[in-house]
This record gives C-alpha cells, sequence and structure tokens, in this order.
C-alpha cells in the first residue's frame, strides 16, 4: 500500500491545501486507489471543519462592554499622550470614532470572513486550497465525472482556458454545466476564475481555480446544498468574496482583458 | 482630524470577537481571558507603531496576546506547579483496553479541543480555527514550521480520536505512535 509513503504532516498539508504541486500530484495520483489513504486524508479535513465549527458560536457571544471601553479608552489616552497637549476628548473622539470605523471594520474583515468561510465549510465542503475532497463523514465519495479537487481534470480545464465569462458550458453530454463567473489576477499576476459546477446528483460547487505553470488548480470550492431551498446561502458568495479578497484578487478582467489572460502563457 | 490611536483601537474593538475567543480557548477561562484581551490591547496600543500595514493584524494580536499568556504561565510556575505546561494526563492517547473504554465516551468536539494540551490547542486555534497559515502560526509561536506542523497532526489525531471522528480504517491502524 503506498500509504506508508505519506507522513500524517504531508496528508494533513495536502488537506489544507499547504503542499507544493510535486507531493500534491503524488498524493492525489495515490488518493484515485487508495481508500485508506483518503481516509486519512479525510480526517484532517474534518478536524478542520470541526474545530472552526465548534468554536465559531464564541464569536457570537457579546464582548463585555467594559472590555471594549477599556480598550477605547486606552487608545485615547494613548493618543492623548502622544499628542501631548489637551484634548477635546469627547467630540474629537467621537469624530475620530465615526471617520474611522470604515477602516477599522475593513481591518477586521478577515476574521469576520473567517467564520464565514467556517460556517460555509459546515454547510459541508471541500476545502483546501491543493487539494479537496467531498467529504462527508469520513466517507469518500465516488469519483467525480469532474474533478475539481487539486489540479483539475482536462475538460474542465479545458474550458477554464477557454470559454468566456458569462458563457454556460454543457459537459459530459448535458449531466454537468459549467458556468464561468468570472477573470481576475492576483497581485502576483496569476490567472484565477470563479465558476459555478452543477452536476445531477451532486450538489453545486462555486470554486476558484487559479492556472498554474501548467494547470488549473482549485484554491476553495463550495458546495451548496440543492435540495429544497433553491436559492443559494449567502454565506457560500460571501466566503468566496471573502476569500478572493483575501488572496489579493483585483477586479474582474472585462471581456477583452481577459480574453489576452486566457490566450497568455500557461 | 486623522488619530492614528482611536483608528487603531476602533481596529482593537472590531477584533476583539476574534481575540477573545483565541484567549478563551487559550487559558480556559473567561476571566483570565478578559484580563489578558485588556493586557494585550494595552501593549498593542503601546507598540501600535510596530505593527507593519499590509501583515495580518490578528497574526500581530495573537502573537501578542499568547506570548503575555506564557509570561503568565511561566511566573505561575514558579509560584507552583502548573499542568498547562505539562501533558494532561487525560490526554494522552490511551491505547489498549483502557483505549477502548475511553473512546466509547466520546467527547464535544469543543470540550475535546479544550483538553490538548496547550501546544497543540494553540496551534490547532491558530491555523483551524483561525485561518493562519502553517508559517503565520510559526511566526506566531516562534517555532519552526515543522513543530507547526508536528504538534498539529498530533492535535487533530487526538481530537479525531475523542470525538469519534477518526474512521475506523486509521483507528485500527497504528498510525499513532505516541502522543508527544
Amino acid at each position: 500500500m503506498s500509504e506508508t509513503e505519506f507522513s500524517d504532516e504531508i496528508l494533513m498539508a495536502f488537506a489544507d491545501g499547504e503542499l507544493d504541486d510535486e507531493t500534491t500530484r503524488r498524493v492525489e495520483a495515490a488518493l484515485e486507489t487508495d481508500d485508506a489513504l483518503m481516509a486519512r486524508v479525510a480526517m484532517f479535513m474534518e478536524t478542520r471543519a470541526a474545530a472552526s465549527e465548534a468554536l465559531k458560536p464564541m464569536l457570537d457571544e457579546p464582548v463585555p462592554d467594559e472590555l471594549a471601553r477599556k480598550v477605547r479608552a486606552m487608545a485615547a489616552s494613548a493618543s492623548d499622550a502622544h499628542r501631548a497637549r489637551p484634548v477635546e476628548t469627547p467630540v474629537l473622539a467621537d469624530e475620530n470614532v465615526v471617520e474611522f470605523r470604515r477602516p477599522a471594520d475593513r481591518a477586521a474583515a478577515r476574521p469576520v470572513s473567517r467564520s464565514m468561510m467556517a460556517m460555509a465549510a459546515s454547510l459541508l465542503v471541500v476545502a483546501g486550497a491543493a487539494g479537496g475532497y467531498l467529504l462527508r463523514g469520513g466517507v469518500p465519495e465516488s469519483p467525480q465525472t469532474m474533478n475539481v479537487a487539486g489540479a483539475i481534470g482536462a475538460p474542465l480545464a479545458a474550458i477554464l482556458d477557454r470559454s468566456p465569462s458569462g458563457e454556460e458550458v454543457g459537459v459530459d453530454g448535458g449531466t454537468a454545466k459549467v458556468r464561468l463567473v468570472s477573470s481576475f489576477a492576483l497581485g502576483n499576476g496569476q490567472l484565477c476564475r470563479e465558476y459555478e459546477l452543477t452536476q445531477s446528483g451532486q450538489p453545486d460547487l462555486v470554486s476558484v481555480a487559479c492556472r498554474g505553470a501548467s494547470v488549473w488548480q482549485t484554491q476553495l470550492a463550495i458546495a451548496r446544498p440543492t435540495s429544497g431551498e433553491g436559492y443559494a446561502p449567502a454565506s457560500s458568495l460571501e466566503t468566496i468574496d471573502a476569500y478572493l479578497a483575501s488572496i489579493g484578487a483585483g477586479e474582474p478582467l472585462d471581456a477583452d482583458a481577459e480574453k489576452k489572460a486566457l490566450a497568455g502563457s500557461k | 482630524m486623522t488619530d492614528q490611536n482611536v483608528a487603531f483601537g476602533e481596529r482593537l474593538v472590531a477584533f476583539l470577537p476574534n481575540l477573545r475567543r483565541f484567549a478563551i480557548s487559550l487559558c480556559r477561562s473567561r476571566d483570565v481571558a478578559d484580563d489578558l484581551v485588556q493586557a494585550a490591547c494595552e501593549k498593542a496600543l503601546a507598540g501600535s507603531e510596530r505593527f507593519e500595514e499590509g501583515t495580518r493584524f490578528d497574526a500581530w494580536m495573537f502573537r501578542i496576546l499568547r506570548n503575555l499568556w506564557i509570561d503568565q504561565l511561566r511566573r505561575q510556575k514558579t509560584a507552583g506547579p502548573t499542568e498547562e505546561i505539562e501533558a494532561q494526563p487525560e490526554l494522552a492517547v490511551p491505547s489498549g483496553e483502557a483505549g477502548a473504554d475511553a473512546r466509547m465516551a466520546l467527547k464535544s468536539v469543543a470540550t475535546a479541543i479544550d483538553q490538548l494540551v496547550l501546544e497543540q490547542r494553540e496551534v490547532l486555534l491558530l491555523t483551524c480555527v483561525e485561518d493562519l497559515s502553517y508559517k503565520e502560526a510559526a511566526d506566531v509561536l516562534g517555532i519552526p514550521i515543522g513543530t507547526v506542523m508536528s504538534r498539529l497532526a498530533r492535535a487533530r489525531k487526538n481530537l479525531a480520536e475523542a470525538t469519534g471522528i477518526e474512521p475506523a480504517t486509521v483507528r485500527s491502524q497504528d498510525m499513532r505512535g505516541g502522543t508527544r
């Protein structure tokens, strides 16, 4: 069995999306045939989701007023000290609170978005920059026709390479649909695309993939429950937005820029 | 009128829920945690110019708070023994029959996290709960990435074991090794 080949740390890094491309490919290849290995990876994915989920309610606990008040007071007195002059504290502080709330909120956006990610993870998911298998209860899913985990398979990669955003492409004889949402560049120039994948018998996925040296890699894939509600929970889209912000995604490319970028070197 | 400190204070206030969560999980007491959070904020304000814009504010705050906590533990240690630094006996992964019994009493995830030793708990909190990368967690904790990874892997195996997440196939293998 190939599983002895991979240490816990490697499988964990795979589950967390922190593994290098080369090793990721090796793990993925081994996972195709090795259920025990899959179970080990699943354990790491599940513990992450479970830990995140378990401590999520703590973020909703009201912060004791006194604590917030003391922090504000310390900040105000620190600024007094810095300016070393008498301050008309109340008025000034109030003004500044208003004035600065925005940047402060933005700075705090990441922590909040992480909690949203946790929420999305609990909806069910896949996570993982480098790899990601749809897991529920530790039972590996049967191989999907459209594999979005880790390095993306050829059929889907071809669509990501060519189809403009806004387009919907049927695959697998119409049993699956890929809807291209947008293209954008990261700070380092890497091209990424957001798309939605609908497959019969599978939850819909909203996914972000980036084009590496030779392959498209899934960065994030969020499943949303399909049954019943019929609408996407806002949290999954917020999670995507939060994620995009966190990786420094630029504005979505317009049609021309996208065309150029897609044609660019891979 | 710009006022850096007030702005910084608001930034801190906005971050309090996360900071408190980390503190509570770290020291397992809300009262102690709130004092710790306050002390960390005070320290952060005093050194706010040392925070580099563009780096992770959360990681920076976690590091400040965690260092304060470690200091506090060390001080306590000189006053008497503390269980924090040591592995708690019930946390050792049980083996054999005792293990089988222990596994029957599955714990809630939150409880299981709470019962991890500090060095495993903190690394789990930073990566899996607060979404820091291994590298960022290593910076917060002042340890090499390899150490983050080995502690984190052990933490998650222990967590899986305690809560019953772990798939049977894994449990049956002797992959666990020691807990430390």
